[in-house]
């Protein structure tokens, strides 16, 4: 009886392929070869081929489908930064990079690990304070307070808060942990998503009550409550529609942008004219127009890969996303401990509802936020953040292998 | 250039369609591909007690684990689940099975040789980890499953 | 098992997601096709104003292939000459910096060859060829235009003119218009309405025309022969409805020929206000309308919950809204043996030599099967009611006139003249609806426009 680990080597070679052609058509765009954006290309491809084959190498188990279905995200990324900005571009490789060093990292963490014990309220205080950090010391940007000014560097705080959000998640709902922390833990959720809504940085206070409420019901199947919560939560977000005036914006601008159009509507506007101008099969790589679009580096990209790759296109990245939700249902589903499954389901969750609410506000489905589209969209502390959740979700994913493998040998068979 | 440039990108959006196609449904076709098979053979592994390891026996089969489930009948008929083609193993031979108390026994059915390291089996005997078991000429190791 | 409980919850949420994503893909792919071409047809589209560099834009025509907005030898842009025409055009053809919602705009994609296939434009690319956009041509005719701008004589209003049989509208012109070739004015944030279509979107009470409607409802529920006894007022609920005048006993001809408010305000009792409502909606009220060639609002007629409401609802007032266009439309359907049939602005699309589009008709709505009755009744308007005015000798006119009250706010009570009509003959199948704001009677001001516009229309052979 022998079970054969999937490798995903055509895959990424085909990825290559795309990173290479694109960057190879890139290359021609001002007339002339620029040497620089082919340089770009193969160092792209070979970072990605170099983590891939380390990745497999150290990790016996780790799951190289999802890993390349990550490059894969991340390179549609690359490519459009290519096409855009240069700089974000070049920044970005640099943090595809030590993605994948955080990556490794966090798979080594979660496997030596059993469920952080005493360090999840470590994690709870430096996610408050991480939070509270933004909300005292942080730039006002596109309205939200999440950005961090620290000289050279600037991060967002909310985005590395929300790994430790899942963690933490993850142990109080493992095991029942006594009342008093409990409500410790309860006190904690409310007070992070407080001072995300104080800060003004109300997509990520969405993602976080989303992904709370998901474990809440996976971890305690109480669907009562898990009712009751979501009908406090739409509760509070019908009062902030009353009390927040950006909030009504919000809602305004989505049911009909084109009469705000001069001010709050303008970018629901350009990212539709831009999905428009696509079609089904797009522009074609730089003959769209998307540099009329707001912040098309990173929270509207997907309206700019629309318009230059098409609706089809931007239908397949869905569907890519949604291949990696369900391979990490999997995993959760067959984890050995609670906690790892708790972990994994967490990490899972936020990313799809962190997908699925950017999408959704772009394509006006539903009132805009500001949040990034995981590994597409540019910038640092989002995609250092997302591949420590795939690196939670490998983790236990390696975990999962290893104890597949031993039942595998103990009843006499083999993993190849 | 400027227009060869233009050419190249229109043609390329279905090139890049194609490509991210591809992708997708080897993504999709892999995982399902991957999904099935562990569940079956990890079905299989967690139904099995333990393994069998030929030491010697029949040539296609040296060296190899075959799986024990709960119950196993041992032979040389098609209709038992362990086949050994020899001629020293009787068509039913024996069975091995775990018992209601959680350990593993092994019996003798018709006329052949069944033996646990060394001993005769008459009629039922309890077996562990590690035990040499012969069918005839069949010489097999039992390894037991860790609970 | 605390597992197992686990695991199940994981698989149904992975279900919700999974829904929510499928959502998002048919979303995206709904939304695209269905409002894709408006997206990207507005006038603050970047990308419009973008292209006119690189492309060699097509020439914007009408149906005799009068050249309205064009390319001349030199290489410029121009209008045409005419200054008169010119400014009846206006709405239709639009502007070039998509400031009013015209051709220019609308049908981008063919002016700028966005419509061309690949591998055409990569031949185009390969071949060194200049990026060309297709000319477009139009269904109206400038002539005809230029006529109903001055009918409507310094009003402000809209004059639509449609073949009932294929749905082409051969005019459209609102009031106050522009001059294409000088917007400075509007450029600098100033102007009033003068940029708004309102024959596609000026939104007004129909007014007695809608009593087309309300007799439809009554010939469809079997209530023709609904009679009653005009006094020159009738009280509902407490409230008077005044009538245009004393009519006695009346049936429902004559209440058409007469526009007797006093009939129609209790036949609306008889019938019922959902009655009224399912005859507006089936006529197309309160639809959203997605037309490939034209943006037009939407109609509205609500049903009222009191008698008064009812009443005066049934008589095109209370909340009732419609566009000049649909106007137009609604008659078309009856002249067209109730068969309503799409607008369409655009005749034909040429790339070079080549047509690559034709116009097509398509219905839209059956709301009657049979208007032989109906358009007796408006014949007879014409030939001795309220709507002599637009008689013209040698062809038989049916139509509707229209005295809608409005409240301009000051104590004054003015209202909008209507006229919307047909020719009653399948060798020149025209509607036509006719509005002037705050002009008084439509039996008086928009019956004696609506004559000229048809006589013209007659004259150019259509």
């Amino acid at each position: 009886m022998v079970l054969e680990r999937r490798g995903a080597g055509a895959l990424l070679t085909f990825i290559i392929i795309f990173l290479i052609s694109a960057c190879a058509l890139l290359s021609f765009r001002e007339g002339s070869f620029d040497a620089g954006i082919a340089a770009y290309g193969l160092g792209a491809a070979l970072l990605m081929l170099l983590a891939y084959n380390l990745a497999a190498l150290i990790f016996r188990h780790i799951d190289r489908i999802t890993l390349v279905i990550c490059f894969f995200l991340t390179s549609i990324g690359l490519v459009m930064l290519l096409r855009l900005d240069m700089e974000l571009a070049i920044k970005q490789l640099i943090w595809l990079g030590l993605g994948c060093l955080i990556l490794f990292f966090t798979v080594v963490v979660i496997k030596k690990a059993r469920d952080f014990g005493r360090i999840n309220y470590l994690l709870m205080a430096a996610s408050f304070g991480l939070l509270l950090f933004a909300y005292v010391l942080g730039d006002t940007i596109g309205g939200a307070k999440n950005w961090v000014n620290l000289g050279p560097i600037s991060f967002q705080p909310s985005e590395i808060a929300k790994v430790m959000f899942i963690i933490v998640s993850a142990y109080f709902f493992a095991e029942r942990r006594g009342r008093g922390a409990s409500v410790f833990y309860a006190a904690y959720v409310g007070l992070c998503v407080i001072l995300l809504v104080l800060s003004n940085d109300l997509g990520a206070a969405l993602l976080y009550c989303g992904t709370f409420l998901i474990v809440f019901f996976a971890g305690t199947g109480r669907t009562l409550l898990t009712v009751m919560g979501l009908g406090v939560g739409a509760a509070g977000a019908i009062a902030s529609y009353y009390v927040i005036p950006h909030v009504k914006t919000r809602v305004e601008i989505w049911q009909n942008p084109w009469i705000y159009y001069q001010t709050q509507g303008y970018q629901i506007v350009q990212g539709l004219m831009a999905i428009a101008a696509g079609g089904a099969f797009g522009t074609g790589l730089g003959l769209g127009y998307p540099e009329a679009v707001p912040v098309n580096t990173s929270d509207y990209i997907f309206a700019a890969i629309c318009e230059e790759f098409g609706i089809v296109f931007g239908i397949i990245t869905i569907l890519l996303y949604l291949v990696f939700i369900i391979r990490g249902m999997i995993i959760a589903r067959n984890a050995s401990s609670r906690f790892d499954a708790l972990l994994v389901f967490g990490a899972t969750c936020m990313l799809s509802l962190q997908s699925f609410i950017i999408i959704g506000g772009v394509i006006k489905l539903i009132p805009l936020t500001g949040i990034t589209l995981p590994f597409i969209s540019a910038g640092g502390s989002s995609f250092i953040a997302c591949m420590c959740l795939v690196g939670i979700i490998e983790g236990v994913a390696v975990k999962n292998g290893e104890r597949d493998e031993r039942e595998i040998n103990e009843a006499g068979g083999e993993v190849v | 250039m400027d227009g060869v440039f233009e050419a190249a990108a229109l043609v390329m959006r279905f090139w890049f369609f194609a490509v991210a196609f591809v992708v997708l449904l080897g993504a999709a076709g892999i995982s399902i591909n991957e999904y099935r098979e562990k569940r079956f053979v990890l079905g299989v592994a967690q139904s099995s007690i333990g393994y069998l390891h030929i030491i010697s026996g029949p040539e296609d089969m040296m060296g190899e684990n075959v799986q024990l489930m709960y119950e196993n009948t041992v032979g040389r008929s098609r209709r038992v689940n362990i086949i050994f083609r020899d001629a020293s193993v009787d068509k039913a031979h024996s069975q091995i099975y775990q018992g209601d108390d959680g350990r593993v026994y092994v019996n003798r059915l018709g006329r052949g040789d069944v033996s646990v390291n060394g001993t005769h089996v008459h009629d039922t005997m309890a077996v562990y980890n590690d035990d040499v078991i012969c069918f005839g000429n069949v010489v097999t190791r039992l390894h037991v499953k860790e609970v | 098992m605390k597992k197992n409980v686990l695991r199940r919850n994981i698989s149904a949420l992975l279900v919700v997601f999974i829904v929510m994503f499928v959502g998002l893909i048919v979303y995206l792919g709904y939304a695209v096709s269905t409002y894709g071409e408006r997206w990207f047809a507005t006038v603050y589209n970047p990308r419009i104003q973008n292209m006119k560099t690189t492309i060699d834009v097509g020439d914007i025509l009408d149906r005799t292939g009068l050249k309205l907005y064009y390319t001349d030898k030199d290489g410029e842009r121009k209008y045409v000459d005419d200054e008169d025409m010119r400014v009846s055009v206006a709405h239709v053809v639009g502007d070039e910096y998509g400031l009013s919602y015209g051709a220019q705009t609308m049908y981008a994609k063919y002016l700028y060859g966005l419509d061309k296939g690949t591998i055409t434009r990569i031949e185009d690319l390969l071949s060194g060829a200049e990026r060309t956009g297709s000319d477009v041509k139009l269904t109206i005719d400038a002539a005809l235009c230029q006529t109903a701008m001055d009918a409507l004589g310094g009003s402000d209003g809209a004059v639509v003119v449609m073949n009932y049989e294929t749905g082409e509208i051969l005019a459209s012109v609102s009031s106050p218009s522009f001059d294409p070739t000088d917007m400075s004015l509007f450029l600098d944030g100033g102007g009033d309405s003068e940029l708004v279509n309102r024959a596609f979107s000026g939104l007004y009470p129909p007014g007695s025309t809608f009593k087309l409607i309300t007799a439809a409802a009554l010939i469809e529920n079997g209530l023709e022969d609904f009679e009653t006894t005009c006094s020159g007022s009738t009280v509902i609920n407490g409230e008077t409805i005044a009538c245009t005048g004393e009519h006695g006993d009346i049936g429902l001809k004559s209440a058409i020929e007469h526009s007797c408010n006093v009939y129609f305000a209790e036949a609306a009792e008889a019938l019922g206000t959902h009655a009224i409502k399912a005859e507006a909606d089936a006529f197309l009220f309160n639809t959203a309308f997605l037309f490939d060639d034209i943006i037009m609002e939407d109609s509205v007629y609500e049903s009222a919950n009191n008698d008064v409401d009812a009443a005066w609802a049934a008589i095109g007032q209370y909340h009732d809204l419609i566009t000049p266009l649909h106007a137009c439309m609604i008659v078309a359907c009856i002249a067209n043996d109730g068969v309503m049939m799409e607008p369409k602005l655009l005749h034909r699309v040429l790339d070079g030599g080549d047509e690559t589009y034709t116009l097509e008709p398509d219905v839209i709505a059956t709301p009657m099967d049979d208007t032989d009755a109906l358009k007796e009744m408006m014949i007879s308007v014409v030939e001795s009611g309220t709507g002599t005015a637009a008689q013209i000798s040698g062809v038989t006119v049916g139509g509707k006139t229209g005295t809608a009250e409005i409240d301009t706010g000051d104590d004054n009570e003015t209202a909008h003249a209507w006229f919307v009509g047909f020719i009653d003959d399948a060798a020149h199948p025209l509607a036509i609806a006719v509005i002037m704001e705050e002009a008084g009677s439509g039996g008086k001001n928009a019956a004696p426009a609506a004559k000229k516009v048809l006589a013209k229309a007659l004259d150019l052979g259509y």
